[in-house]
């Protein structure tokens, strides 16, 4: 790999040994990539927030580079932790599991990460000018970045874009050309009559595993709203390795695959596990303002008969707190639930609960998969006609 | 990464999304995640599988099973994710993209060498001493992860 002078001089310690570690980290990942030479990027978003998923080797790591001096170098932003701090005293969560989230927290604190916890950065910031350059973990946010939000990312690991943040600079790869590569190699064609929000989430889920490039050409899915479109990224990111899809026509494509309601039941089958959950679950990714505006108007006159945990961004809850919404939903049998979200969530486990139901399909693929619970997957509007009785 | 390790082969016939698949403490392969070597430990193993898949927390479920003492002794891929490649600089794992002959020839349960300075990725001849698992890492970090020793060039 090609180094610039500067990139060169810390790559050796002399800028001290977070930035050694630091580009060690991206100078493996590139040369593993192919890479030919890192490009300085706007924007970091960081994976790797969560105690239950990095653990205290995590911790210890974090701890480490925030005591050698590692600070954030361009603006950072950071993934979904543990749980909400307003409300963990009620979930009699161990006291070595919050001790550990909260060495995490001041560690990223200590970098000068900006504390958003939250898996939809793209609906908290305004992207850079003209189809910047950024550096994001979290694969639905990688994934949104580049296919519907006009920036220019690889599908980073955590380390990587931890590394980003750091340095200032990411691997080159064809995601961050002019062209991103050409027409993608791979296209799936949609057959659906009015697909919801979990027919996007299998889709997702389909479609990256059958793309062979790092982008898909996804036809006739016609116009998703915004939470189709979250659906479709969250559930792209829990397989394969695909960083970005373009809506459009299957143009150009070596492979076309068709995806009709035959395919959208196989993957289905293996993510609804269970006939109904004991509580349901909301927001893999975290809703927005928008979203939880629109969930208070379904939930209208009605409550929900069992309990509803709900995840979204703080800014998200602060303002639906401040416009009256977070009221109206938590007369609807809700939870607001900021910082975390509903994959690997110790607020959400084994221990509590033997089934959830969903419209996520990133989260029943977690919940089914590492959380070890069963899941019932619907769209939210059969949800609510199943679950929410007159008030 | 670069580094050089022998070990018996954990071929996995399909992608594995470390997170959620493999557990961080003890690096055994949670049964059906879909990779094909479910029930598995991996320690000391030269683990070849397609490539990384779906979360990119893998990278600290590599770090941690190094630090737990569970890792690998090397990675072998078809093609490169950035999840594995930061996990394994991180971990100082040897982890390589192999050609498709090279990755064909590694068969799961026999020994296999992974040298990528010399660029060999190979079934172990018989007779040919391996290196100790432990000392494959010698990029990486005994402490805490982080780099000590230096390589010449990037």
């Amino acid at each position: 790999m090609e180094l610039s002078v500067e990139e060169e001089r810390a790559y050796r310690g002399e800028e001290g040994p977070a930035e050694e570690a630091a580009y060690r980290i991206l100078v493996a990942a590139g040369e593993a990539a192919g890479a030919e030479r890192l490009v300085p990027v706007e924007w970091a978003h960081l994976s790797g927030v969560n105690y239950n998923t990095i653990g205290e080797a995590g911790r210890d790591l974090l701890a480490e580079l925030a005591a050698q001096g590692a600070r954030a170098r361009v603006k950072a932003t950071l993934n979904p932790m543990g749980y909400d701090r307003d409300s963990v005293g009620r979930y009699g969560l161990g006291g070595e599991f919050v001790a550990g989230q909260e060495a995490i927290r001041e560690s990223y604190a200590a970098m000068g990460v900006e504390p958003t916890f939250s898996c939809v950065p793209y609906e908290l910031f305004a992207p850079p000018a003209g189809e910047a350059q950024v550096a994001f973990a979290e694969s639905n946010a990688a994934i949104y970045a580049n296919s519907l939000a006009g920036m220019r990312t690889n599908r980073e690991g955590a380390l990587g874009a931890l590394a980003s943040a750091i340095t200032g600079k990411s691997p080159h790869s064809e995601l961050r050309e002019p062209d991103r590569g050409g027409a993608p190699e791979s296209a799936v064609v949609v057959d659906l009559e009015g697909p919801t929000e979990v027919d996007y989430g299998l889709l997702g889920l389909f479609a990256g595993r059958a793309a062979c490039g790092s982008s898909v050409a996804i036809a006739g899915a016609g116009e998703p709203d915004a939470r189709c479109r979250k659906a479709l990224c969250g559930g792209m990111g829990t397989a394969g390795t695909c960083a970005r899809f373009a809506l459009g026509d299957a143009g150009g494509a070596r492979e076309t695959v068709r995806f009709g309601r035959e395919e959208a039941r196989a993957e289905r089958d293996g993510l609804d596990t269970a006939e109904r959950g004991d509580v349901i679950v909301l927001g893999s990714p975290q809703l927005g303002l928008p979203e939880l505006v629109g969930l208070a108007s379904m939930l209208e006159g009605r409550r929900f008969s069992r309990r509803c945990m709900v995840f979204c961004p703080r800014a998200a809850k602060e303002q639906a707190a401040r416009l009256g919404h977070a009221r109206a939903l938590e007369r609807a049998g809700c939870e607001l639930l900021a910082d975390c979200c509903a994959c690997l969530t110790p607020l959400v486990g084994p221990g509590e609960v033997d089934a959830v139901t969903t419209n996520s399909v990133k989260g029943a693929y977690y919940l089914n998969g590492s959380t070890g619970v069963g899941v019932s997957l619907r769209p939210l509007s059969e949800i609510v006609a199943a679950e929410a009785v007159p008030r | 990464m670069r580094g050089r390790a022998a070990g018996a082969v954990a071929r996995a016939t399909g992608p594995i999304n470390f997170l959620g698949s493999v557990d961080k403490a003890t690096g055994v392969v949670r049964e059906g995640s879909g990779c094909g070597i479910g029930g598995r430990a991996l320690r000391d193993a030269v683990l070849v599988f397609p490539h990384g898949s779906g979360s990119s927390v893998g990278a600290y479920t590599i770090y941690s099973l190094k630090s737990h003492g569970v890792a690998p002794a090397a990675m072998v891929c078809e093609r490169a994710d950035m999840a594995v490649a930061t996990g394994c600089a991180a971990a100082g794992i040897p982890m390589v993209v192999a050609g498709p002959a090279e990755y064909g020839a590694l068969r799961d349960g026999a020994r296999a060498v992974v040298d990528t300075d010399a660029g060999v990725v190979r079934p172990e001849a018989g007779g040919v001493e391996s290196p100790a698992p432990g000392r494959a890492a010698h990029h990486g970090a005994a402490r805490g992860g982080l780099p000590e020793d230096r390589p010449a060039e990037p």
